[in-house]
């Protein structure tokens, strides 16, 4: 210690006044104390062994991409979702996966999706607007009977097999979907996705 | 299995052929010079003429005509409608005026008497019509060449909005269906290049119909260098023209098919080269053909491969087979060591070293942190449908299970990411297995990918990482 030169010393004591400046923390563009954070939206989420998240995106990622290989989205047909039934015990919300395979197979450019049951209502309300209101251009309105009928409708379901004992439980759940000719009535194309989830008490 | 490779080989054999005799292909080719209300053309019906000759020897059923009215106009393209539906294949040409009002495309009738905006409706052929009806008729590909916008037609009284407006719009083209206008938004197509200019066609049609006898271009090319020689030939004269196309069609067409002996050696069929338009694409045939023997135990399944594709993809792989199932050894790894198709290849590698070579296992792994017990042993891309597939083994070295996360970031050839961030998926590996990752691609503009891989129970190299858990 006796033997520290001048340099060793100022390097010290820089070293320890970087060490200080390190304990200042910028500002950041938030508010709130600090127990709420972001996340990311896309992590395994394994708080519980209910349908979560990542078995919503696991299964629309799955369907959509088995689908988009299929030979039959050759030439960008239109295809319509119709029910998905949920068999489950649980409440899933089964809108919320055919919306995002819907979203991703829109995305990716080879179909095209015809309005669904669902939103039947507001394409009636809104062409019948335009067209009997009497207050749009007759040449900027949309026409009636313009509609064009969906090639396939997307249909399908989802199960699920619940076990338990006193340390474990085990669910096990099933989506399958299927893309059934409206015309002909065939089924055209089928997948599907098996999830398994163990937790332990 | 033999059988069925010879009547696979002979299908091939046939395919010219037979696409021949089965594809309807019609070309409706119309040119009018004479109108009455606007003024006229010199070129168009010589133009129409022409193209109409050259596609009559590539094997067309021709209907040709010149300066017709619009009830001729509706007729002509009626029965073209009709001929070509259901799975034909069929060229419309029209050389003549045209013009573009409130984003659509209107061809004009000799006939045409245009007062006010309104009237185009009634007294011209509405593009977008045609193209819808040409969608319904299911025709496997119809090409349409409007070699129009010569000249600004309407006189300025006739109304500004048809007068101001020079040339055609962006058209709407509907799948199976290329559209392709001599000249671009807004521009005028050139007759002549001077006035001494003595050649009977206009300059579009000039360079567009030795790109019909061509053999071996597929149409797109084709249409492409018509339009490169057009724009520099207008450059020349202080002309801006530039050719406009909007490709909808999937699969490639030829006017007429490479001849059997070119470079490559990958065109199948024993036919001499028919003058067709062709739908299959040789390498999808090859490929097939390669599918269909790869894992049999036959070593005369690949010397058929070797005779039929000399020269083929596969052929060395067919050979290493061969010499494998003559030495007895049956279950050679070879056949199955498909190599990647146009879009990356990726060779296997050591396990416990990646080398950092261009196009290697590393290149295209993103590990967070080094996994200790996980790796990556064998990693191969092919493009299948047009969508880029991978296949990843991952082998666990370590005799507990292990888990792991990953996920791919899909991105195109300059390296920009293509789709969202993936969800993160979880994978258990079982101690000492060996787990098969399939992967396809959301989209087809994806050419490349990094896959990124976190296991939490393996030790990063210095301070472990984070887990998507």
């Amino acid at each position: 210690m006796k033997n520290l030169s001048v340099s060793q010393t100022l390097i010290a004591l820089s070293a320890s006044t970087l060490f200080l400046g390190g304990c200042v923390s910028t500002g950041s563009p938030e508010i709130g104390s600090g127990t709420t954070k972001y996340g990311d939206a896309k992590a395994v989420e394994t708080v519980s062994n209910e349908f979560g998240s990542t078995d919503l995106q696991a299964i629309a990622e799955n369907m959509s991409r088995s689908l988009v290989q299929s030979p039959l989205l050759k030439g960008r047909p239109l295809i319509t979702v119709a029910e998905v039934k949920n068999k489950t015990s649980e409440y899933i919300d089964t809108r919320a996966i055919t919306d995002t395979i819907r979203a991703q197979l829109l995305k990716s450019g080879t179909v095209r999706f015809a309005v669904d049951t669902v939103a039947m209502q507001s394409q009636v309300d809104e062409v019948s607007r335009q067209n009997q209101s009497g207050l749009y251009r007759k040449d900027k309105a949309a026409k009636m009977g313009k509609m064009e009928g969906a090639k396939f409708r997307l249909e399908g379901n989802i199960v699920s097999i619940v076990k338990k004992n006193a340390d474990i439980k085990d669910v096990w759940y099933k989506f399958s979907l299927q893309l059934i000719d409206n015309e002909s009535g065939t089924m055209e194309w089928a997948d599907e996705k098996e999830i398994r989830k163990t937790s332990r008490r | 299995m033999k059988k069925a490779i010879w009547l696979l080989c002979l299908l091939f054999g046939l395919s010219h052929a037979a696409l021949a005799a089965a594809e309807k292909r019609v070309a409706l080719v119309i040119g009018n010079d004479a109108y009455q209300g606007v003024p006229k053309l010199e070129k168009a019906a010589n133009d129409a003429t022409a193209v109409g000759k050259e596609l009559g020897k590539v094997g067309f059923e021709v209907m040709s005509y010149t300066n017709l009215d619009r009830r001729g106009m509706n007729q002509a393209i009626n029965k073209f409608i009709e001929k070509i539906s259901g799975g034909g294949v069929g060229v419309l040409f029209f050389a003549g005026h045209g013009v573009q009002l409130d984003g659509r495309n209107f061809l004009l009738p000799v006939d045409i008497r245009v007062d006010k905006p309104n009237d185009l409706d009634d007294e011209a052929i509405d593009m977008l019509k045609v193209t819808e009806r040409l969608t319904d008729a299911k025709a496997k590909l119809s090409l349409l060449i409007i070699d129009a916008c010569r000249d600004n037609p309407f006189p300025k009284k006739a109304g500004r909005s048809i007068g101001g407006t020079r040339g055609l719009s962006m058209p709407q083209t509907p799948s199976g269906t290329m559209v392709v206008y001599s000249a671009g938004v807004n521009q005028q197509a050139l007759d002549k290049l001077s006035d001494g200019d003595k050649s009977p066609n206009g300059l579009f049609t000039r360079e567009f119909l030795p790109a019909i006898t061509t053999p071996g271009i597929r149409i797109d090319d084709a249409v492409k260098k018509v339009r490169s020689a057009v724009i520099q030939k207008a450059k020349g004269v202080g002309h801006d023209q530039n050719p406009a196309i909007y490709d909808q069609t999937d699969g490639d067409f030829y006017f007429v098919p490479a001849p059997l002996q070119a470079k490559g050696g990958a065109q199948p069929g024993g036919a001499p080269a028919q003058q067709i338009i062709q739908a299959v694409d040789p390498m999808a045939v090859e490929l097939s053909f390669w599918d269909s023997i790869k894992s049999s135990g036959d070593p005369s399944d690949f010397k058929a491969y070797l005779d039929k594709y000399p020269n083929g993809q596969y052929s060395a792989l067919a050979r290493n087979k061969i010499a494998a199932l003559d030495k007895g050894s049956a279950k050679g790894r070879s056949a199955d060591n498909e190599p990647a198709r146009p879009a990356v290849s990726i060779a296997s590698a050591a396990p416990s070293a990646p080398s950092s070579g261009g196009g290697s296992i590393a290149s295209k792994i993103e590990e967070m942190g080094t996994m200790t017990y996980l790796k990556i042993t064998d990693l191969r891309a092919a493009k299948r449908n047009g969508l880029l597939n991978i296949q990843a083994e991952v082998t666990n070295s370590d005799h507990k299970n292990q888990q792991l996360y990953y996920r791919v970031k899909w991105l195109d050839n300059t390296g920009f990411s293509v789709w969202e961030d993936e969800p993160w998926k979880p994978l258990v590996i079982y101690g000492k297995q060996k787990q098969l990752i399939t992967l396809v691609a959301p989209t087809p503009k994806a050419s490349d990918f990094r896959l990124v891989l976190q296991s939490p129970e393996n030790k990063a190299s210095d301070s472990g990482s984070g887990s998507p858990f």
